[in-house]
């Protein structure tokens, strides 16, 4: 399938500060892309090159299979981390406005306004100035926003920061119905449990280098299922073991990390020689310990 | 240039429909016309006659100057300025010549319990030496001291003029004041007077002024709101910084153009005959069809020069209290010119005039200033409007690179080394 988002080794520095270091990845067309890193890793300013916010110094975007141009953002929905609407004009009136600098026409604007708005239960509010919203449903006038055009490619940079509870799960529904409908998304976070839940691919950066990208499953077979899960009564004496990087132990349950090579069923047959072992399961390391043992090697 | 549009429009509309274009529009004719008629107003309720008693040794001298006190002023000079023919102070004139200090007590405490509102006190010695003392609880009151002033003078020149022979006739066709009309020539015909040239160049000199701030600061202001509203970079993702910037400072002009064009429309109005008290003031103020059209052209032209400045200070900052420790180096060149403003009134084809003139920075004004005083030859106007369209373009350019990383960057404002390298930036 074509790639809706290829960066060619893009590059940005501010004075002497790499904000992007020869970055490059491409996003599958209808898939859920995670951008991960820690806080400045570099993420809002990769995403700010991607749709012409700012330039790359050296590198090159494409967008739908063809080098950046303006009119591609017709096709593009964008949320912004740091975003805000005009706090003096009515919700129904900043819709048409940002919906238009979309390249709707106003018509069409208005009535795909009015249809988010009543499916979001905004519908009373249209007529009301911003200011007078909650600050859940700005958020919601937001999201409208950002969707109204119906984009191709939907890019938001820390959708669930600062969303209240409800809110994040509408935003969670409406990235779904996104993705049935064929959709590409974007989204960058440092919360790894929404990547693991949500997304089809991942790339993590820090200090504007990539150092993982790719398929998420792929990523987390390649580490392999080294990770037990172990419920038991009695002493399983993991201390000095061979077989154990390290764990952590509850009293009664314990997480262990097997060292590259070990043999799961000879930690079970062990502590099975010791304790009474209820239940043994074998995992995949979850993408934060995938981030920190990445991040860890990197540092 | 679609979205373009679309951004004047919003600005325009958003702009139009507030509550503070509406006040603002109707409020300042309001403060303008009440600038010229509650001081006319405020003259013509003056508190009545003024009770004065003029003590003199002399009687002949005591009687000459009461009656220059109760002589009608003089028709004439003062025709410019029917104000002060009108609400010239009526008297109350009692005469006593015996100057003794008793009867100067006495009247002291009459002036300080309100039966009497001065008196003059005219001795020998004094009056040998030009002097005389005139004493009041009002002495501030500089229209009646004037009067008092000079009915002493006039009757102490007739009365050395009588000594020397003359006869009473004679006196007077000689202290007959010189009516001097002045005339303002305009392209060979003869126009308004030159007060009223004066007065009609310094209200739209004003004007612009006024506005030219007025709408630049507005531009910074809505920016620093968008910055820290943080809808900027939304808008970002469908615009360019350019077209932003270009959408702002064209949709907040023509909200100032508007504005005007209301104004003169008001202006109109008033000045119908009839419409106003004060009419008799403002109709030999005629302003030319020319200056207003000129007046449109500076207001855009400095409007463009100065918002592209203060555009470019409301990106650099975070909040409006920044703004106001930075305002200097846009506010510097307005208010320069508004010094130089009277000295170009009276010297308009100077070659001080005429190189200030052709500053762009200073041009909106001054350059307007000789406009009206119509002393810009047109190569001259020709020069002038060049000059300020490349500074426009150039400042343009500065500006929106300024614009397109300041609104970015939130925090710290920048140093000057940080701001020639965010001109360097690629975008």
């Amino acid at each position: 399938m074509a790639n809706s988002v290829e960066l060619r080794g893009i590059h940005k520095t501010f004075d002497h500060f790499i904000a992007v270091d020869r970055l490059s990845l491409n996003i599958r067309e209808g898939s859920v892309y995670g951008l991960l890193g820690p806080n400045g890793a570099g993420k809002t300013s990769s995403i700010r090159m991607m749709i012409g916010i700012t330039m790359p110094d050296e590198g090159e975007v494409w967008l739908f299979g063809e080098n950046f141009h303006r009119e591609q953002l017709q096709r593009v929905g964008y949320l912004p981390e740091e975003r805000g609407l005009y706090k003096r004009m009515k919700v129904l009136d900043h819709l048409i406005f940002l919906g238009r600098l979309h390249g709707l026409p106003e018509h069409e604007a208005r009535e795909r306004s009015l249809a988010w708005c009543e499916r979001l239960q905004l519908s009373e509010w249209t007529h009301r100035k911003v200011e007078e919203l909650s600050k859940g449903m700005q958020q919601k006038v937001q999201f409208i926003a950002a969707l109204l055009h119906d984009p191709d490619l939907v890019i938001m940079d820390e959708p669930f920061a600062g969303l209240d509870p409800a809110n994040a799960v509408m935003l969670k529904n409406v990235l779904l119905e996104l993705k049935k409908d064929g959709k590409t998304i974007l989204f960058s976070t440092h919360r790894m449990d929404q990547v693991e839940r949500l997304c089809d691919a991942i790339c993590l950066i820090d200090h504007g280098r990539s150092i993982l990208e790719g398929d998420l499953k792929k990523i987390k077979a390649s580490y392999g299922k080294n990770h037990v899960q172990m419920q038991y009564e009695g002493d399983p004496r993991l201390d000095g073991s061979d077989l154990v990087q390290s764990f952590n132990n509850y009293g009664n349950y314990v997480e262990v990390r097997l060292k590259p090579g070990a043999d799961a069923q000879q930690l079970l047959r062990r502590a099975a020689d010791h304790a009474r072992i209820t239940r043994f399961e074998l995992l995949e390391p979850s993408l934060e310990e995938i981030f920190i043992d990445v991040v860890g090697k990197n540092a | 240039m679609h979205n373009v549009w679309l951004i004047i429009r919003r600005e325009y509309l958003e702009r139009i429909r507030s509550k503070t274009f509406l006040l603002f529009t109707l409020l300042m004719p309001a403060l303008m016309a009440g600038s010229i008629l509650i001081p006319a107003k405020l003259a013509e309720m003056k508190s009545g006659a003024r009770h004065i008693v003029v003590v003199a040794p002399n009687a002949d001298l005591a009687a000459a100057v009461k009656q220059e006190l109760l002589a009608p002023p003089p028709a004439g000079p003062a025709a410019d300025l029917p104000e002060e023919a009108a609400s010239k102070d009526e008297f109350i004139v009692q005469v006593s010549t015996t100057p003794t200090a008793g009867l100067r007590d006495s009247l002291r405490r009459q002036v300080s319990a309100g039966t009497l509102d001065g008196f003059l006190w005219l001795d020998d010695a004094d009056l040998a030496n030009h002097k005389a003392t005139y004493s009041a609880r009002d002495v501030a009151d500089f229209q009646t001291n004037a009067v008092v002033r000079s009915a002493v003078r006039t009757a102490l020149v007739k009365q050395s003029l009588a000594q020397k022979g003359m006869t009473g006739p004679e006196v007077e066709t000689l202290l007959t004041p010189v009516e001097l009309t002045t005339v303002h020539i305009t392209k060979g015909r003869e126009g308004a007077s030159g007060m009223a040239v004066f007065l009609a160049g310094f209200f739209m000199v004003m004007l612009l002024y006024v506005n030219v701030l007025i709408y630049g600061i507005s531009v910074m202001r809505s920016i620093i709101e968008e910055k820290s509203s943080r809808i900027l970079e939304v808008l970002l993702s469908s615009v360019t910084a350019k077209e932003l910037l270009a959408g702002k400072i064209l949709g907040v002009g023509a909200v100032g153009l508007t504005q005007i064009l209301i104004w003169l429309a008001i202006g109109a109005l008033i000045s119908t005959p009839g419409m106003v008290a004060g009419k008799a003031y403002l109709s030999n103020v005629h302003i030319p069809v020319s200056a207003i059209a000129w007046f449109g052209v500076f207001f855009l032209l400095g409007y463009f020069l100065y918002s592209t400045m203060y555009a470019a200070l409301g990106a650099m900052v975070n909040s409006e209290q920044e703004a106001q420790q930075m305002q200097w180096p846009a506010m510097l060149p307005v208010l320069l010119s508004i010094f130089l403003a009277s000295p170009v009134m009276q010297h308009p084809d100077s070659q001080m005039a005429v190189w200030l003139s052709l500053v762009p920075f200073f041009a909106p004004i001054l350059m307007f200033i000789r406009v009206m005083a119509e002393q810009a030859p047109a190569w001259q106007l020709a020069l002038c409007l060049a000059l300020m369209l490349v500074t426009i373009y150039g400042l343009l350019a500065l500006s929106s690179r300024i614009y397109r990383v300041g609104i970015l960057m939130y925090g710290k404002r920048p140093t000057l080394p940080e701001l020639r390298r965010w001109l360097k930036y690629a975008g």
